[in-house]
């Protein structure tokens, strides 16, 4: 384990090392191309640009349609842990690797404005026709055939993401070096930006959120998720007071206090609108009470998630957030 | 006399102010006494707008930010109160004369609809996001508005053959802190959608459109920084197509197909 965690160290550094021999190599060799680069360029031969870009973007969003069509009524499905754990390894491994042929024509693409600029907008086209057209699986006929009527869990949008998500990290790869702020403003950015999609859309596969009935004067640990399929958490659960507080004329603080029964525990929680309480690992959210029985209801619904991969997220957005700041701060120093 | 009475009149009176204000900064460019006037007339217009949203505020018992007319009132203020420091601050005519009349146009939406006060808050937005949240989106919204105006100028004066340039480094400046502002807003509003509800992320059509918007404003800026001094016009009319987005965001989803059983819709 120990060797593990030396090479979890030494694999970066040696890796801008290498970067940084041979972006000293291709300086130089770029500086000799230079002078024979005036002739005009063929389609599809190397270096690629807008044309090129657009068009494997495209491709890739009908070949996602085309999938969507002949596969339905299956949705693609991703995989719960570790093989999401497993699948993410593999996909950074091999970035991190391919980026270091950064000469070679084809990853020197894959890394450029314009397949990013290819790459944001056709996600945006989808997004876009998600804007427009409800969405909702029950629809039936050519809309749902070709996923349109459920974009996030069609085939079109898993490999436009994973398209923008690999232009993503070679874009990375390619400014990791020389390190200046300018590069640990894009780096924040980027890489933030990379870890929130990666966690949020493989960690939704982990993601459990089921609910549970608390009664007044009955233990119970049972939950259901959506499905209706029931599960038992590993402590017990009681309602033991719920109240709405008036507290000014237009304002309302609905509050439930819950009995827990942990093991040889036992304690109360606090939770109310926008202050979930957290359980061991489940986080407990109000959802609703007997609206009959108002402030006397005896039955609360409270929401339950499970989200393993929420700190990953989180890093993601933190590191977005401090990216953002900086664009600020260049911005005005301008 | 009520609240929609109090609005009625002082935003007539704002208008009239403005007005007032932009024809005295027009009329003798050189006149550097006239123009310190037309100035004060413009200021006292802000400043009155402000008074009446606090005089609003301590009227309703709970923070102003949750009905479209409220954000209006808001987009107004932000919007007339940063076009003066830019004016101030460049001295270009133009930006203060384009935001009056957008802050205009808005408050006049506020005065055509006017709405019910409705006292309530929900207890999903009891929240210390739901200042933040509405705030930092307001802000980029009045940014991105104000690159829509500098994107209108420069067209002008591209399809005139005259100097964009400068132009475009305003709008690129603006672009880059309204986007701030807007990537602000969308994780505030993923932070705060976790806590309230244990999701971050519902795609909400809200936050679909809101998303679109982000990704209209990243494409601009790539694609800056991808021509630089070549196609201009292009990045322009991208800006204003991006304005659109916004628009639909902010107003338009409420009509939509796709939204008829968003949290967002108010």
């Amino acid at each position: 384990m120990q060797s593990v965690n030396l090479w979890l160290i030494l694999l970066p550094l040696l890796y801008y090392r290498i970067k940084k021999t041979l972006y000293f190599s291709s300086l130089e060799n770029n500086c000799m191309a230079e002078n024979n680069n005036s002739e005009k360029r063929k389609f599809l031969k190397f270096p690629w640009d807008y044309k090129e870009s657009f068009m494997t973007a495209f491709t890739l969003l009908l070949c996602g349609f085309a999938v969507n069509y002949f596969s339905f009524p299956a949705v693609p499905v991703i995989p719960a842990f570790p093989y999401n754990l497993y699948f993410l390894i593999c996909v950074l491994i091999y970035i991190f690797f391919s980026g270091l042929y950064f000469k070679s024509p084809f990853i020197k693409w894959l890394s450029s404005i314009p397949a990013a600029i290819s790459a944001i907008s056709v996600f945006t086209f989808l997004i876009l026709l998600m804007g427009f057209i409800p969405q909702q699986r029950e629809i039936s006929g050519f809309i749902s055939r070709t996923g349109l009527s459920h974009i996030t869990q069609s085939w079109s949008f898993l490999i436009i993401s994973f398209y923008l998500m690999l232009i993503l990290g070679y874009a990375i790869i390619k400014r990791s070096y020389p390190l200046n702020i300018k590069n640990i403003r894009f780096f924040l950015n980027h890489a933030g930006l990379w870890i929130v999609i990666a966690a949020a859309s493989m960690g939704s596969a982990d993601m459990m959120v089921l609910e549970m009935q608390a009664e007044t004067g009955k233990k119970t640990s049972v939950v259901y998720d959506q499905k209706g399929k029931f599960y038992k958490l590993p402590f017990e659960v009681e309602l033991k007071t719920f109240e709405i507080d008036e507290y000014l004329p237009h304002r309302k603080k609905i509050t439930s206090i819950l009995k827990i029964y942990d093991d040889n525990e036992i304690y109360d929680a606090a939770i109310s609108v926008n202050h979930p309480v957290k359980i061991h690992d489940w986080k407990f959210y109000l959802k609703s009470y007997d609206k009959n029985m108002g402030q006397w209801s005896v039955i609360n619904i409270f929401k339950i998630v499970r989200d393993p991969w929420l700190p990953v997220v989180y890093a993601g957005i933190i590191m977005m957030l401090a990216g953002v700041l900086l664009l600020f701060w260049k911005t005005n120093k301008n | 006399m009520d609240l929609i009475q109090v609005f009625k009149y002082s935003s007539l009176i704002i208008f009239a102010s403005w007005l007032t204000g932009l024809l005295l900064l027009l009329i003798k460019k050189e006149n550097l006494f006239l123009k310190k006037i037309g100035i004060i007339f413009i200021i006292s217009g802000i400043l009155l707008l402000l008074a009446f949203i606090i005089c609003y505020w301590l009227n309703i018992e709970r923070p102003p930010f949750k009905t479209l007319g409220e954000t209006r009132l808001w987009y107004s203020l932000f919007l007339s109160a940063t076009g003066l420091t830019m004016f101030l601050r460049w001295k270009w005519n133009w930006i203060i004369f384009y935001c009056l009349l957008l802050s205009a146009l808005f408050l006049l939406m506020n005065l055509l609809y006017p709405e019910n006060f409705d006292k309530t808050l929900m207890p999903a937005l009891q929240s210390i996001w739901f200042i933040p949240h509405v705030i930092v989106y307001i802000l980029a919204y009045s940014f991105l508005g104000f690159s829509m105006l500098a994107a209108l100028r420069g067209l002008i004066a591209f399809y005139r053959k005259k100097e964009i340039q400068e132009v475009t480094v305003i709008a690129d400046t603006i672009v880059y802190i309204g986007f701030s502002f807007l990537t602000f807003g969308l994780l505030f509003g993923a932070l705060w959608a976790k806590e309230a509800w244990g999701n971050y992320w519902t795609w909400d059509p809200k936050e679909t459109w809101s998303f679109i918007t982000w990704l209209v404003y990243l494409i601009y800026i790539h694609f800056r920084l991808s021509f630089k001094s070549k196609n201009i016009s292009a990045s322009l009319w991208l800006l204003l197509f991006a304005f659109i987005i916004i628009m639909i965001c902010w107003f338009g989803v409420n009509y939509m197909p796709s939204a008829a059983n968003s949290v967002h819709v108010y």
